[in-house]
């Protein structure tokens, strides 16, 4: 990172928040990226207004602990204050869903990045960012990625239908030898 | 009549003021989930009485008068229980494409089952798997084994089950999950013991109906609620799991958001409909290994086997698999439905951890759906898992009161120490099951998937071979019992031995290849192939037994 560029930090620190936002992440890999994106951030972020933020970032965290509600109004307050702080700095619009992300995504102590983390956050990367893609899952059909239609509806529209033609036949071939089931 | 119209009017403020209880995820008891859950399982017992059997005969005339259409709705009916209502769901949260597995696993068996055992079981003559197994190899002691294991098979399915009462009744009660176990399970004891003193009918097909509108209505809203084609959600589905895939922005949905006021929108995440996507955790290998264990396990289990004993004729067995496939797969064209909706709506990391297994109730208050009808869908996934729990504490007993103490132990037993044992016995395993469900040991639906490997295992093997290979003998089927048996045992000591800390030897490569969910996958074939060389080199099947199959199974 030596000869990083201001754009270059910021394009990690948006690749980290996507994956921070992601359903699949794991709580470890979540703290890392936490930490890599505050980094990246101390990086293109004013140094001499670097403890404001971090008094901000502090603050939102207290809240967090002390809320009932998601919707309290300091809480949101504060969320936007770190917004319309931060975002910009990182070059993500301040009504976005990253905006939302780095809100709460952010760690205290931004300058810090533990040498485990700064280690760990490329296999985190890779991990959450490569994907078995192909032109299965890249055609869409009737709105779904056509493999994902093909197992969870198609497959079982087709196990339906081998079981009617199954028995359909084998009623007509009992049919045409006379063959009586007897009931007992 | 005057006391009772009374007494639902008095309800009517309860019910009312629910809807102000379900503010929140967890938390306080939830006055009308509690009332619609008394009502729909008060309804299971009164109909089951006003359509009482009168006596044995009329009980399997009943059975057998029915419908292929209900006979279908009968099969669905028995086999939708929390697995399918809460776990299916579970399983696909988050990690999409990887739950598919169990759906193809569970459904693909069904073909096998129409193939391979329905209409030859049927013409087999036998009622229960231990009556077949000890007739078919001759021999007292395999009937006894399979006694027991259709009791073991019993055990571990219910546990799953005793897993989503016990998260419904936390989260219709406000409690802690042990304390809501053990008060679920009770409540499940006294509901089985009262409908078998009371001489209750499970009426089936009204409990379908019940249960898959309580999954399906919920959809409906949720679809139209958040700009999906709600005609057909099975199908309008499709474009949210392409909104998981590509994401979607804030501007994209203005306005749309979740009851914690957090807005529908979702970073682009392809892992979720990516097949064996690296982050997910699961190898094409696994996908296939689970698929595959569901599949003969759908046709070895006990319970599902014992369906076609009672119908008519063998070719009522054929077609009631299909109506009852069809019915099944209503619920699990709908189960990914809620996952799709419950991934986005819960997306914000905000929102924290949420239960997986409770998800379909989660998604429908994210979703800020009227309270009674989540309090439907709630008490539609208890009602499925009760319907299936009391049908399998009364198999469970009586596999250990009929095929154990009465065969084996005490042949010569009253018939009212047979009903005491049966009791015993019903109490016995509601015991040990509540025990392992505090455990907690997975997901509902892996839980299940235990009992589906251990049937696929054991009992599988000798259908599959029992019907189809009249070379099959007793030596052989000891020999693939003993090697289904001992796949299963070792599976299941890494499982416990994992959730306890001990450290195996070669615990990674055991738990990666003999997985507690699929290990059916080796477990079977291995047993099917012991089966066929201990037959082969041992004496051969009686010539009554192979007459008996040419002549009365397969003609």
């Amino acid at each position: 990172m030596g000869n990083a560029t201001h754009s270059d930090y910021q394009a990690i620190a948006q690749s980290m928040i996507q994956v921070m936002g992601k359903i699949t992440i794991k709580p470890d890999d979540y703290a890392a990226l936490k930490d890599g994106t505050g980094w990246a951030l101390s990086k293109v972020y004013p140094e001499d207004e670097l403890p404001d933020l971090e008094q901000v970032v502090r603050h939102l965290h207290e809240l967090r602990g002390q809320i009932t509600s998601l919707r309290d109004d300091e809480y949101l307050e504060t969320k936007e204050l770190i917004i319309s702080k931060a975002a910009p700095a990182l070059g993500i619009g301040e009504g976005t869903l990253l905006a939302q992300l780095l809100a709460i995504g952010l760690d205290e102590n931004l300058q810090l990045l533990a040498e485990e983390n700064k280690e760990k956050i490329p296999g985190i990367m890779s991990l959450y960012l490569t994907h078995n893609r192909s032109f299965l899952t890249d055609t869409v059909f009737l709105g779904f990625p056509f493999h994902y239609f093909y197992s969870a509806v198609f497959l079982l529209v087709f196990f339906v239908g081998l079981c009617w033609i199954y028995c359909y036949r084998t009623d007509k071939l009992h049919a045409r030898l006379n063959f009586l089931e007897q009931i007992d | 009549m005057k006391k009772i119209s009374i007494f639902l009017l008095s309800l009517i403020p309860l019910v009312a003021n629910a809807s102000n209880d379900v503010t929140q995820l967890e938390g306080s008891f939830k006055v009308g989930p509690a009332i619609i859950l008394i009502f729909i399982l008060s309804l299971f017992i009164l109909v089951g009485l006003l359509f009482r059997a009168k006596d044995t005969t009329d009980y399997y005339a009943a059975g057998r008068g029915i419908s292929r259409v209900g006979s279908g709705m009968a099969i669905a009916s028995n086999w939708m229980s929390a697995a399918s209502f809460l776990g299916m769901a579970a399983l696909m949260y988050g990690t999409g494409y990887h739950g598919l597995s169990y759906v193809v696993g569970w459904t693909g068996g069904y073909v096998l089952l129409l193939i391979l055992m329905a209409g030859q079981i049927r013409r087999y003559g036998k009622y229960t798997a231990a009556d077949f197994i000890g007739d078919r190899y001759y021999s007292k002691t395999l009937r006894t084994v399979g006694a027991v294991i259709a009791i073991l098979i019993s055990i571990a399915y219910a546990v799953g089950q005793f897993g989503g009462i016990g998260l419904m009744f936390k989260w219709v009660m406000g409690i802690e999950y042990n304390l809501a176990v053990i008060i679920g399970g009770s409540v499940v004891l006294a509901y089985t013991l009262i409908s078998g003193m009371l001489g209750v009918t499970k009426n089936m097909q009204i409990q379908y109906v019940i249960i898959i509108s309580s999954f399906i209505i919920p959809l409906f809203l949720l679809t139209y609620k958040f700009d999906y084609f709600w005609l057909l959600p099975q199908i309008g589905y499709g474009s949210a799991v392409q909104d998981i895939v590509e994401g979607i922005q804030i501007s994209e949905k203005s306005g749309l958001m979740n009851s914690l006021g957090h807005h529908f929108a979702i970073v682009p995440s392809p892992e979720y409909a990516m097949p064996w996507d690296p982050s997910a955790g699961q190898t094409f290998f696994q996908w296939m290994a689970i698929a595959f264990s569901l599949m003969i396990g759908t046709a070895g289990l006990p319970h599902v086997i014992q369906r076609f004993y009672v119908v008519p004729k063998a070719r009522d067995a054929r077609w009631s698999v299909v109506w009852g496939l069809f019915f099944i797969c209503l619920l699990y064209w709908s189960a990914p439905v809620y996952s799709a909706l419950g991934t986005i709506l819960s997306s914000n990391p905000e929102v924290g951890t949420l239960s997986p297994d409770a998800i379909v109730v989660y998604t429908a208050q994210l979703g800020d759906i009227n309270p009674l009808i989540v309090g439907l869908l709630a008490a539609g996934g208890v009602s499925a898992a009760f319907s299936t729990t009391s049908g399998l504490l009364v198999a469970g007993s009586s596999a250990f009161a009929h095929d154990l103490y009465v065969k084996v132990i005490n042949p010569m037993a009253r018939p009212k120490t047979q009903m005491l044992v049966a009791r015993l016995g019903t109490l016995l395993m509601a015991v040990i099951i509540t025990i392992i469900a505090m455990v907690d040991l997975a997901l509902i639906a892996q839980l299940v998937a235990i009992a589906f490997s251990m049937a696929g295992c054991t009992i599988f093997p000798l259908f599959l071979l029992g019907i189809w290979w009249s070379g099959s003998n007793r030596a052989g089927a000891k020999a693939g019992l003993i090697v289904g048996g001992i796949i299963t045992l070792i599976s299941l000591t890494y499982l416990v031995g994992a959730r306890v800390g001990w450290v195996l030897p070669y615990n990674d490569f055991i738990t990666y290849y003999l997985g507690a969910w699929y290990f059916a996958w080796i477990g079977a074939p291995l047993a099917i192939a012991a089966n066929i060389i201990v037959s082969k080199l041992t004496d051969e099947t009686p010539l009554e037994i192979r007459k008996f199959l040419i002549e009365k199974v397969h003609s």
